[in-house]
Order: structure tokens, then C-alpha cells, then sequence
């Protein structure tokens, strides 16, 4: 909480909370449900211990929302004036309390760890997706980041995913990955 | 006292555990013989290379070991370190020589060794590195190993015929150790970072380690591969000059670092002096044979504008400006390789630069390409395209014909023994990749690497990840298999140790090296290859599963298909652990030719 009093700290993650505020707008949770191709959903929900990299294997995506959907994430990033990463992270029918990454952005991601195909919801990721409204995550996180989360609405309004905005952390020093 | 010591010799291929008994993968039915009627190490040894032995040291308390030869010959001593291995549920922890750490002057030995904390231990293992120059005069050459201890010494002689047989300069396979970027370097050399590592002073201490990195492994006959961006198309600044502007005014700027990196290393001067801890250098000092270009889909073009006018002008310009810094340093020696890394399954960009499944993707690889082709047009720079494959690879091999490849093929690569024929023939460079053998594996394993890449008359293997052995190597190994270089920090070694297989790779490499020069010599290769077949139990070709050959690469998976496309080490269980010797003999049969 100390951290969070620093002005630096608090003019991020204004313009994170404000990058967000954009995002809930212009992200198109249609757009986004039209990204992963069909067959690829059953491999991230049905993991078979056996065969580690199943769904890796399978995971195909249409070209045209991807890159769109990736385009609007680097703008989306291109609103703070400092260097951030945005992510896309999805529900899908049949994966209970996680969410899986669907478009990335940068390196700087709080919550991807590499060749994750879903997550755990953490609270702040449960209370975007239940409040539909942004939400600036825990300050104090091993990540060393500022992250804060854009709800992704469909047509009918209902929430299916949120847009994390992570940043590193201006006290941290974190360097931005260049491999992990 | 030296009495209560004891020195004994084992081959090269034969381990032991710290107590005296033979590592269970390394016990041969006719073991390779290392020593004379008399007990004296027996060697015979090309020039322009090494001769190995293991030198077993027996006993209990202090003792200094040290080794000499004469004849114009250098020998060198590396103590073994044995990793620990925890058991499996509770199991008793094994313990596995592998780290090899340079014994320079007549330094104090403790038995059993504190510093390995190694309850009861009995036996020290180290390794023995005889070099033999090209100028050596070939006959017999003597030396010694003496353990010193209370006054007393015991020693061991060593016999060496020099072979009228020189060992090529130039590998003719170009064994390679893949990495990625240089943060792991950073966990591995705390001390040498320091706290908090920032700016200038950790990119020069990463430089200064990635110079060790390649200088040990060249000294090795090896390629060190150094991936510098990751797959979200980040990139440290040691890997490339930065990005300033947009569209038509996009300039490539600040070069410093980059040319402090890649500078000695493209044009071969860092080879001019050894890594900190090694003997030598040896090798000529000459350009390595290929590094990584840092092109990738968000270098040195924004990938915002993919699709759009903006990403072909600043792709083509970034390609040129890059080229033409190359040219005006007159780097045109080594491989530039143009690598698209990444994969979609990580979510950063919606197709496959590496391994491509849906044959799709290749849309946008083919555009990569063909705005690369304009960006280098005809330089004198030696650009290709490196291609890492396997599902799609038969696909791929017809599709990307004319352009300047560079195959990287999985393990489906022993699929198709008459399509990789075709790209050797047609000019592409054809390399195939695996992991490193794991350090429980037969010693002689990774001698496999360079065999099967001169059966299949490829042109190189690259081990994935050959850097990384594991979060604890010392205490908690994980047995190794990304990495067989270890960081020598904890040994007051400010860069890289090597490994024995390292080391017998190196052995194997030479072989390799004197086989292919007397058989193309002699014009007798598909003879002796076939000779070979006959004698070595490798598969070199593998009929593929039906799953292979009814359903498209897109349907393939590790369940249908029975096979792990990802590049592990597969034990060859069939394998006698001294299989290399007919290699050997083979390779040290051409004196005088």
C-alpha cells in the first residue's frame, strides 16, 4: 500500500485504469469469440495428462479477428506513455473458475507463464468478470508489474473476458523481458 | 600419505560414481581398453586434436593431482563434479559425473571432497584432455599424471602415438548448442552481475559471458546459437540497434552494443583468446559459422501495420540498413540467419514462424520472405532462411524451393529418406535437432548427434537448449538434458565450464572429421556408410506411423501419431555403450594418407 502513495505509481496506474476504461469500450467481445477456431476450445478444456502439448498442437486460430484483435491491443498499449503489454484473456464453456490467453501483447504480462493454455481466476479477475468494471489488481505481486483489468463485453452485455494492462513497476526497476 | 591413494585409468567412455563403481549406462560388453599390459594409459592420437582418458583417483584425505607431457604435446586435468540426483519418492539420491572444472596448478584436493558433499565418498573422478598439435612430430610421446600426498607421490604414465594424421581444421559437420537471449545469465552468475543489475555495465557483463560462452564451445568444434529475441518479438539491445521513427524515416540507430557483441565473434578475433579457466585457444581464430539476424515480426517493422503499406517500407528499409552495417563491417563471412521463432500456441501473433502446423500460416511466412529476398537483394552478406520443421516439413521442402533455406528438421526428418537427399543436392543447408542426451544416459550417447547427421549426409544438429542445466545443477539435478555447459561461477570461473559430454562430443566430432576427409579422398563414402549400417545399431530412417501418412499435418498429434514431435533424446537402448569404436578405428586408420 506504501508503494501505491508513490506519485509515479499513481499517474500509471491512472492512465492503466484509463487505457482500461477505453478498452471495455472498444474491445468487441464478438470479435473475440471469433478468433479460436472450433476444435481448438475442446483441447484447452479437455487436457489429457497424457499428451502435454495436446492442446498446444491444436490451438489454430482465424487469421482476420486475430490480427485485428492484436492491432487493437498495440494501440490499446500505445495510450500510455510508457511501455505496456496488453493481454486478451478469455472464458470458454466448460473451463470452470480459469480463463485462457487468446491475444497477447508484450512481454510485461502479470499472469501468462509460457505455454500456459489457461489460468487460474485470481480475485481481481473473478471481480472483473462478475462486476463487468475495471479493476486495478494488487499492487504488491511477485510480477513486479501494475496491472489493471478491462472487461470484454459481447452483444447481449454479458461479460466473456478482460483485457490486462501490465506495466512494470516504476519502483521495481523490472527490466522488460527480453527472453524469459 | 600416498600409499593410502591409488590412480587408476578408465576410457572415456566409462564413468564412475563417486565410489568406485562404473556408471551402469557405460558398462560395455567389450569395453573400450585405454591402458596397456603394464597399466600405462595406452593413447593414439591424431594431430590437431585431442586424446581423452578418465583418470580415477582412490583414497582418502589431501592430495594434489598434476599431469605433464612431453614431445610438444599439452595435457590438460579437469576435476569432475558428480551432480546429485534426488530419488524418485523417497529413493536414495544417485550421483552422476558430468561438470568439468579446470584443474590449473598444483591446487589442494581434499577425499572425500567437502565442496560435493558426497557422504562416504571414495573415488574422485577427473578427465584428461592430451592435445596434440598440428606441428607434433608423429611417434611416441610419454607422460604422467602424479598424485602428491604427504610427502609421497603415486603417478600413472601416459604413452601417446602420435598418428602421421592431421584432424581438418574445419569441422565438416556443424554440431550447435542453441540459447535464447542472455537473462539466464544473470541467475547463473549472481556474483559477477551483482545486486540489482541495470544498464550499460549488466549488457557489457552479458556480452563478456555470451564471448565465453562461444569461445568454449568453438574450442569444442561446436557452433554456440544465441537467439536474442522471444517470442512476443522483444529483444535486448545487445541483439540489435535500436528502432527510431516511423514508415519512410524508420532508422536503425545506436549500433554500440550490437557491434560490441557480434563484432569479435563475426569476425573471428574473440577465438584469439580462450574462456577464463580454459587451456588454449587452439583453433585458428576465424569467423563463427552462422549467427541469428534479430528479423522478426516486430523487427525491424512494426508489426501494427502488418498488412498494410507501412510494414513493407519499414521491413525492406530495416532489412537494407541492416544489411548494409553487415557489408560496411565487412562481416560476410559467417551464416546470417533469418529465424521467424515463434509459435502461435503462445499467443502473441496468430500463425507459426517455428514448426508451422496448419500449412495456412505459411502465408505469412512466404510474405516475410519475399520482402527479406528485396531487402537483401544480391549482397555479398551470406543471408538464408532458417526454417525449424516438422509437421509440415514435406510440405515445406517443395513449397520454399529456390529460396535461400536453411532446414532445421525434426525428428519426422527420419521419415523421409529420399526428400532430405534432394535438399542436400539442391543446395539447402539441412540441419536436424534433438535434445542433449541426459547425464544418466550412456557417456557415449551424444555421440550420436554428429553420427547420425553424417549417415544422413545432413549438414548439422542443433541442440535445442544446450545452456540451461536446470535451477540447481549441483545439488538438485534435473540430469541435464538442455544443458551441457555449466556456469563456472561457483568455481570462481567468471564464464562457462564444460561437460564430459562436451567433451566426447568434441572426441566424436574429430572422428567424424578424419572419417569424412579419407572416404571423400578416397571416393569410397556410400561403402563405408554402408559398413557402418552394418555394424551400428542406429535407425537412421523410420518408416512413419500410419497416422503419418492417412491424415493431414493440421490432424497429427502426439496421440495419433505415438511420438513426441518435441525434441527429447531417445536412449538407443540396443546400443552397446563403446558402439563409437568402429568410428574410431575407422577415423585413426588413415595414417599416413
Amino acid at each position: 500500500m506504501m508503494a501505491r502513495q508513490n506519485p509515479k505509481v499513481r499517474k500509471m496506474l491512472n492512465a492503466l485504469t484509463e487505457t482500461a476504461r477505453v478498452a471495455s469500450v472498444i474491445v468487441d467481445g464478438e470479435e473475440a469469440g471469433r478468433i479460436l477456431e472450433s476444435g481448438s476450445a475442446h483441447y484447452i478444456t479437455h487436457p489429457d495428462p497424457e499428451h502435454r502439448y495436446l492442446a498446444l498442437d491444436h490451438f489454430v486460430v482465424d487469421h482476420g479477428p486475430f490480427l485485428r484483435m492484436k492491432k487493437t491491443l498495440k494501440r490499446l498499449a500505445m495510450l500510455a506513455d510508457f511501455s505496456c503489454s496488453a493481454c486478451l484473456w478469455v472464458t470458454l464453456d466448460g473451463l470452470q473458475d480459469k480463463v485462457t490467453p487468446l491475444v497477447q501483447d508484450g512481454a510485461m504480462g502479470r499472469y501468462y507463464r509460457f505455454g500456459c493454455q489457461t489460468v487460474d481466476l485470481t480475485p481481481e479477475m473473478a471481480a472483473c468478470l462478475e462486476n463487468g468494471e475495471v479493476v486495478v489488481a494488487p499492487e504488491d505481486h511477485r510480477s513486479n508489474t501494475l496491472t489493471v483489468l478491462a472487461p470484454v463485453f459481447d452483444s447481449l452485455g454479458d461479460t466473456v473476458g478482460f483485457v490486462e494492462l501490465s506495466a512494470a513497476h516504476p519502483i521495481t526497476n523490472k527490466i522488460e523481458p527480453g527472453w524469459d | 600419505m600416498a600409499a593410502s591413494f591409488e590412480l587408476k585409468a578408465a576410457h572415456e567412455w566409462l564413468g564412475h560414481d563417486p565410489f568406485g563403481q562404473p556408471k551402469p549406462s557405460d558398462v560395455s560388453d567389450s569395453p573400450g581398453v585405454v591402458t596397456d599390459a603394464k597399466g600405462a594409459v595406452s593413447l593414439r592420437a591424431a594431430r590437431n586434436g585431442y586424446a581423452s582418458f578418465r583418470v580415477l583417483v582412490q583414497g582418502a584425505g589431501e592430495y594434489k593431482l598434476s599431469a605433464s607431457i612431453r614431445g610438444g604435446l599439452e595435457i590438460d586435468l579437469f576435476k569432475v563434479w558428480y551432480h546429485h540426483i534426488k530419488g524418485k519418492e523417497g529413493g536414495p539420491t544417485t550421483y552422476w559425473p558430468d561438470a568439468l572444472i579446470p584443474v590449473r596448478g598444483p591446487k589442494a584436493q581434499q577425499l572425500p571432497d567437502p565442496d560435493n558433499r558426497i557422504d562416504g565418498q571414495t573415488t574422485q573422478e577427473f578427465w584428461v584432455d592430451v592435445y596434440v598439435p598440428a606441428d607434433a612430430k608423429p611417434g611416441k610421446a610419454s607422460g604422467r599424471v602424479r598424485l602428491a600426498a604427504g610427502g609421497e607421490t603415486v603417478s600413472l604414465s601416459v604413452k601417446v602415438q602420435v598418428l602421421d594424421l592431421t584432424i581438418p581444421e574445419e569441422p565438416c559437420v556443424v554440431i550447435d548448442h542453441n540459447s535464447y537471449g542472455c537473462r539466464f545469465l544473470q541467475k547463473f552468475f549472481p556474483k559477477t552481475f551483482g545486486k540489482n543489475p541495470r544498464g550499460e555495465r549488466m549488457w557489457n557483463k552479458s556480452i563478456e559471458l555470451l564471448h565465453n560462452y562461444h569461445r568454449l564451445v568453438y574450442e569444442h568444434r561446436g557452433l554456440l546459437s544465441n537467439l536474442g529475441y522471444g517470442h512476443s518479438g522483444t529483444y535486448d539491445p545487445i541483439y540489435a540497434p535500436r528502432m527510431e521513427g516511423r514508415g519512410r524515416d524508420k532508422k536503425l540507430v545506436g549500433w554500440e552494443l550490437y557491434d560490441k557483441h557480434y563484432g569479435p565473434v563475426l569476425d573471428g578475433s574473440l577465438f584469439a583468446t580462450a574462456a577464463p579457466g580454459c587451456p588454449g585457444p587452439r583453433r585458428p581464430a576465424k569467423p563463427v559459422w552462422g549467427v541469428y539476424a534479430p528479423l522478426n515480426p516486430e523487427f525491424p517493422a512494426s508489426y501494427l501495420y502488418w498488412g498494410e503499406k507501412a510494414f513493407e517500407v519499414e521491413f525492406v528499409n530495416g532489412v537494407r540498413q541492416f544489411d548494409a552495417h553487415l557489408r560496411e563491417k565487412g562481416w560476410t563471412h559467417s551464416k546470417i540467419v533469418f529465424y521467424l521463432n515463434h509459435k502461435k500456441r503462445y499467443r502473441w501473433f496468430g500463425w507459426d514462424g517455428d514448426e508451422v502446423k496448419d500449412i495456412k500460416d505459411m502465408v505469412y511466412q512466404r510474405e516475410f520472405v519475399r520482402m527479406w529476398e528485396e531487402g537483401v537483394g544480391d549482397s555479398p552478406v551470406q543471408w538464408v532462411y532458417r526454417m525449424d520443421s516438422s509437421w509440415q516439413m514435406k510440405n515445406l521442402f517443395s513449397m520454399m524451393e529456390g529460396h535461400k533455406n536453411f532446414w532445421v528438421c525434426g525428428g519426422f526428418h527420419r521419415w523421409y529418406p529420399e526428400e532430405i537427399p534432394k535438399l542436400v543436392a539442391r543446395g539447402d543447408i539441412t540441419w536436424w535437432y534433438n535434445g542433449t542426451p541426459p547425464i544418466t544416459a550412456a557417456s557415449s550417447m551424444i555421440l550420436g548427434l554428429s553420427y547420425e547427421t553424417w549417415m544422413r549426409r545432413m549438414h548439422g544438429n542443433c541442440a535445442w537448449l544446450s545452456t540451461n542445466p536446470g535451477p540447481d545443477p549441483w545439488f538438485d539435478s534435473d540430469g541435464g538434458g538442455t544443458g551441457s555447459i555449466y556456469p563456472g561461477e561457483r568455481f570462481g570461473i567468471k564464464g562457462p565450464i564444460p561437460s564430459i559430454r562436451l567433451k566426447i562430443e568434441r572426441n566424436g566430432i574429430q572422428d567424424i572429421d578424419l572419417v569424412n576427409r579419407a572416404v571423400e579422398a578416397a571416393g569410397n563414402k556410400d561403402a563405408v556408410q554402408e559398413e557402418f549400417k552394418q555394424r551400428i545399431p542406429i535407425e537412421l530412417w523410420k518408416k512413419p506411423p500410419r497416422a503419418a501418412v492417412e491424415l493431414p499435418p493440421e490432424e497429427w498429434d502426439s496421440r495419433n501419431l505415438r511420438e513426441e514431435h518435441e525434441p527429447e533424446a531417445v536412449e538407443q537402448k540396443q546400443l552397446d555403450p563403446a558402439w563409437w569404436q568402429t568410428v574410431r578405428d575407422r577415423a585413426l586408420a588413415g595414417e599416413g594418407k
